[in-house]
């Protein structure tokens, strides 16, 4: 089966020759995605998930490298790659003072759908998402678990062939977010549908997708089924916490005698069931109010590539010296 | 019927360009989306800014009573019927006029481009609708904005002075007014959108273009004017701000016969050249700027 979207050797360097301030974002990034497939872009903040996303969209120019969805490049065809595509971004931002029907019914318009089947639409959708007891109520009316709702209604609206995910679920309760994965997965399975989301939490990527790719500062650390990177390749996992230096005596006795070593900020869980234990100390520093930066599979590969990068960075140095 | 874009560098030849522009990428459709975009900016804006709506068009002739019964000049002309109305103060007025939509101006811009629509737009540039189509379509939504609280303003002021007084304005001068008022305004829009633009650009928040702005406006011709007045004797410096040409464009339509042609057509120039300059760099910072 031919690749739905390709992803060619994809550099993004942000800012200009001149600036000072040049931030690296995504380097020689290669990867397809084939027709139903569902993957998820896993790393922490900065790792460069979103811009991959805005380079499907053909929103940023790359430096280096090349995307097509569809065979059509991401650069030159925009519009008809953006027909194809129903974006949700992470950010909550609607049009106040505008219902929810008004809004969603102008996206219709504007993916191109005539009046009345944009109308249809809307209803329909509404109608999914549960929200069409309040379809006369401005977004700004409405709890956390309602906007998110009604944003996944304004990126499937069109019926679009992919659905880019950036970050969906991060600021709502887990009731809103199993209702999200039910509506995301039965609309799914009954259209095959392509979906690429990207996010830092593993609970998120385990029932959204079925492919992960682990991306840390610009580069793929791993990519494969989401079972076997899980089992196989991620027996390691690290926590990282916000605050600089947490009380080692009060982390230790919210998370009891588990099997796991903190040493400064980061807490590494190392054993066969990692992914189980580290989303039960996470759920627990979360519910003793303790933040968690990132959560994420330790990988050895990422280790080594730095020694490798410093030895040969220091071989260099020698060498001009 | 699926729109084929050219997708090559190869295909995007001329022939390419012109059949995809005018039979599958019609005029029609460009339109089309800008008059939707346009239908809910619009609603989205003044549902937004109903109470600034409603407190301009009370405002302007309320400020224009104001000043009428303040000074005994206005009252004065007041009581003298529609000639001398249109002889003494019809400029005068249009200038107060002109400095309310401005404000007007600067906060529907602020609106439309600025943080709200920034935010709402980063929706807008996911879906399949030109870049150019979505800087026309909030273009036209503050024009059309300024435009409907300016006739509205025009004709409050009208009836007022009709109710108070028994006179009216004739219809040509209130085109004129209008028309006058209106290009202020526009300045005022374009010279905002521009300092927009320009934030957005440096990533800084959109509402910091509202200080240029109003240096340009009102600060500068104010100091200049204050300095020219008290400290030094210069009244050239005045002829350097927006306001002067503003004032004279407008006396000239309103009382033909007291300003310069010459003078006239100087000021014309300069208030057009930078109101449609400065726009075309606007839409060029953000056509070209990545999302």
């Amino acid at each position: 089966m031919d690749a739905l979207i390709q992803i060619k050797q994809l550099s993004k360097i942000y800012g200009t020759y001149f600036s000072r301030a040049r931030v690296t974002s995504l380097r020689n990034i290669s990867f397809d995605v084939k027709e139903g497939e569902r993957v998820c872009l896993f790393g922490p903040n900065g790792a460069g998930k979103s811009t991959i996303m805005k380079a499907i969209m053909g929103l940023i120019k790359p430096t280096k490298g090349k995307v097509f969805v569809k065979g059509y490049d991401a650069q030159q065809s925009k519009l008809t790659i953006k027909k194809l595509i129903g974006y949700l971004p992470s950010e909550l931002d609607f049009y106040a003072n505008v219902n929810i029907k008004e809004s969603l019914y102008h996206f219709g318009l504007l993916r191109g759908l005539k009046r009345a089947k944009a109308l249809e639409e809307t209803n329909r959708l509404l109608e999914m998402m549960g929200l069409s007891k309040w379809w006369d109520l401005s977004p700004q009316l409405m709890s956390s678990g309602m906007k998110q709702r009604f944003s996944l209604a304004l990126a499937l609206i069109g019926n679009p062939e992919i659905i880019l995910f950036d970050e969906p679920i991060s600021f709502i309760d887990v009731q809103g977010k199993m209702k999200i994965y039910q509506l995301v997965h039965d609309y799914v399975v009954n259209q095959n549908k392509t979906i690429i989301m990207c996010t830092h939490n593993i609970q998120d990527a385990l029932i959204m997708s079925d492919r992960l790719i682990v991306i840390d500062r610009g580069e793929i650390l791993i990519d494969g089924p989401i079972t076997e990177v899980i089992t196989e390749r991620c027996k390691s996992m690290e926590i990282i916490l916000t605050e600089e230096a947490p009380n080692p005596e009060e982390i230790k006795r919210i998370l009891g005698d588990e099997n796991y070593q903190l040493s400064g900020r980061k807490i590494m869980v190392q054993t066969e069931d990692a992914l189980q234990l580290s989303t039960s100390l996470v759920n627990r520093l979360q519910e003793n109010r303790i933040p968690v930066f990132s959560f994420r599979p330790f990988v050895e590969q990422r280790r080594e590539k730095k020694k490798t990068n410093l030895k040969q960075r220091g071989k260099a140095n020698h060498d001009s010296n | 019927m699926t729109v084929i874009e050219p997708s090559t560098k190869k295909e995007r030849n001329f022939l390419v360009r012109f059949y995809y522009y005018v039979f599958e990428r019609s005029i029609v459709k460009d339109l089309r989306e800008i008059a939707i975009l346009v239908r809910f900016e619009f609603k989205r804006i003044i549902l937004t800014l109903k109470f600034f709506v409603a407190l301009s068009l009370i405002l302007l002739p309320a400020i224009i009573f104001l000043n009428a019964i303040a000074s005994e000049y206005e009252a004065f002309i007041l009581d003298h019927g529609v000639q001398v109305f249109q002889q003494f103060s019809a400029d005068g007025y249009t200038i107060i006029g002109q400095f309310l939509l401005q404000m007007m101006a600067l906060m529907l811009v602020l609106d439309a481009f600025g943080k709200t629509a920034n935010d709402s737009m980063k929706r807008y540039f996911a879906l399949p609708v030109r870049k150019i189509n979505i800087f026309a379509a909030h273009y036209l939504t503050v024009f059309f904005g300024l435009s409907i609280t300016g006739v509205l303003a025009v004709l409050t002021f009208d009836a007022i002075l009709w109710v108070w007084t028994g006179i009216s304005l004739t219809f040509v001068l209130i085109l004129k007014a209008f028309i006058m008022t209106l290009l202020g305004a526009l300045l005022a829009t374009n010279i905002t959108l521009f300092f927009v633009m320009l934030a957005h650009s440096f990533k800084f928040s959109s509402s910091i273009a509202i200080i240029p702005t109003l240096f340009l406006f009102y600060i500068i011709p104010f100091l200049v004017n204050f300095v020219t007045a008290f400290v030094f004797s210069v009244p050239e410096a005045y002829e350097w701000t927006f306001m002067y040409h503003l004032t004279v464009i407008t006396k000239y339509f309103l009382k033909t016969g007291e300003i310069e042609t010459l003078a006239f057509r100087n000021s014309l120039l300069i208030i057009c050249l930078i109101t449609v300059g400065i726009k075309q760099i606007a839409k060029a910072i953000f056509l070209l700027k990545e999302n």
